[in-house]
């Protein structure tokens, strides 16, 4: 069995990653899961969260937007619209993004549906997972 | 033989065509750097999105026809709409010559066959030929280079995907260009929908773990997958159209040059017989007095 996975990370901007990790966790829509090598075949749907990975020894983190994950025993295949590193974050754009989405979402008051309501949603949770992201990894 | 006046004004209109051409040329590289690097960025995505695709539906493959993901089902092909993508702008060498002569064929083809065609849109140089062909366009996407962005293939793929699914067309092809190199582009006539996933071994690799369940992945996969697709047409058009353009602006530059060129001998051939002319009758004139 191996005892990597390859991990790629792919958006319509480019293979973000590629890179063997030892160990991936990622947020699907019903909750976090792990994945070691050997792992059984598993496809999935991905949330906004933060996608965390073991990489020559190292521990790395990333905030990932909504898409797809399809994992085997060797590899990790990651589809999603959006990835940011904590090097791309800068903090204090993105929690003004995240008061911004937060007060636009009030306004909305009671009436919780339409495509406007699910996109500012989307920017809340992206905005989320990268303050998450960046505290995640100025933790260690 | 043309007189001075007449050559001058000839090579100062063709030096100031050069001009635009270069200009042109000049343009059309920058942007198709631009447009190069997104497609290119784009290509492992979407290549990534149908491998995934492909293996979730290769093992649903031995599911009822009745419980077949919609985007999934074949039917008998009674119509089918041709997606077809052109730029706005002309003076790109034969780019959507060759999308409308394309498409033209299929559908002689098709028509042929007894299907009915309707068309869906992209581009105005493709619609200026479609309407003065009279052919059925059930909707015409304007401005979609303009701000071209995920969104906005999002709109055109639900678009496709709520008439396929509503049942007014059984089958749907995407007519572009697809970009090869700066000088070269192909025609492509590509099956957008249904859907059509790759052949893939199943029975080796066994069953997923489904999170959400497996018709739940679908229905959030397939659209998502026929919208890169037509986002990476899209994609793929403009690098070509400015590839196209950027080709057929420079061999309008050089065509021009050789044009000046040949002007410019001819200008100075007439000017040297009128020195000659003028030398001639002053030399007449000078034996004439010496009698």
């Amino acid at each position: 069995m191996a005892a990597v996975l390859n991990l790629e990370v792919a958006t319509p901007t480019g293979l973000a990653l590629k890179t063997d990790a030892t160990s991936v966790a990622a947020p699907s829509v019903r909750g976090e899961f792990g994945v070691l090598p050997g792992h059984l075949p598993l496809l999935a749907a991905l949330r906004c969260g933060v996608l965390e990975y073991v990489a020559n020894g190292k521990k790395h983190v990333a905030a990932i937007g909504p898409g797809f994950v399809e994992a085997g025993p060797d590899k990790v295949l990651l589809l999603t619209d959006m990835i940011a590193t904590p090097e791309d974050i800068d903090l204090s754009v993105v929690k003004a993004e995240y008061t911004a989405a937060n007060e636009a979402l009030r306004a909305f008051g009671e009436r919780h549906e339409g495509p406007e309501f699910a996109e500012l949603e989307r920017d809340k949770e992206w905005a989320e997972a990268r303050i998450k992201a960046h505290e995640m990894a100025s933790a260690r | 033989m043309a007189n001075l006046k007449e050559i001058r004004k000839r090579i100062g209109s063709v030096k100031s065509t050069q001009k635009i051409t270069r200009a042109m040329k000049l343009v059309a590289a920058a942007r198709l750097r631009k447009a190069q690097q997104a497609i290119q960025e784009l290509r492992p995505y979407a290549v990534k999105t149908y491998e995934v695709l492909s293996s979730v539906a290769a093992r649903t493959s031995d599911d009822e026809p009745e419980t077949l993901h919609p985007l999934l089902q074949r039917r008998e092909e009674k119509n089918v709409m041709l997606v077809v993508v052109t730029s706005d702008r002309g003076l790109a060498g034969a780019f959507n010559s060759g999308i409308t002569k394309a498409t033209e064929r299929r559908w002689r083809e098709l028509e042929a066959a007894g299907v009915n065609v309707c068309f869906a849109v992209i581009g105005r140089k493709g619609r200026d030929y479609l309407r003065r062909r009279h052919a059925d366009i059930r909707h015409e996407f304007t401005g979609v280079f303009e701000n071209l962005s995920v969104e906005r293939a999002g709109e055109i793929g639900r678009f496709i995907m709520d008439e396929y699914t509503g049942k007014k067309l059984d089958a749907c092809y995407l007519v572009y260009n697809e970009f090869k190199s700066a000088i070269s582009q192909d025609v492509r006539v590509e099956s957008l929908l249904p859907i059509v996933p790759m052949e893939t071994d199943a029975e080796d690799v066994g069953d997923f773990i489904y999170e959400p369940s497996k018709p739940e992945l679908l229905d959030r996969l397939l659209p998502m997958y026929v919208e890169v697709e037509v986002f990476r047409g899209l994609l793929e058009s403009v690098a070509s159209e400015h590839g196209a353009r950027m080709t057929a602006m420079d061999s309008a530059t050089n065509n021009a040059s050789d044009m000046i060129d040949r002007l410019t001998l001819q200008y100075n051939r007439a000017r040297q017989a009128a020195i000659t002319t003028e030398l001639m009758e002053i030399i007449g004139g000078a034996e004439a007095l010496k009698g």
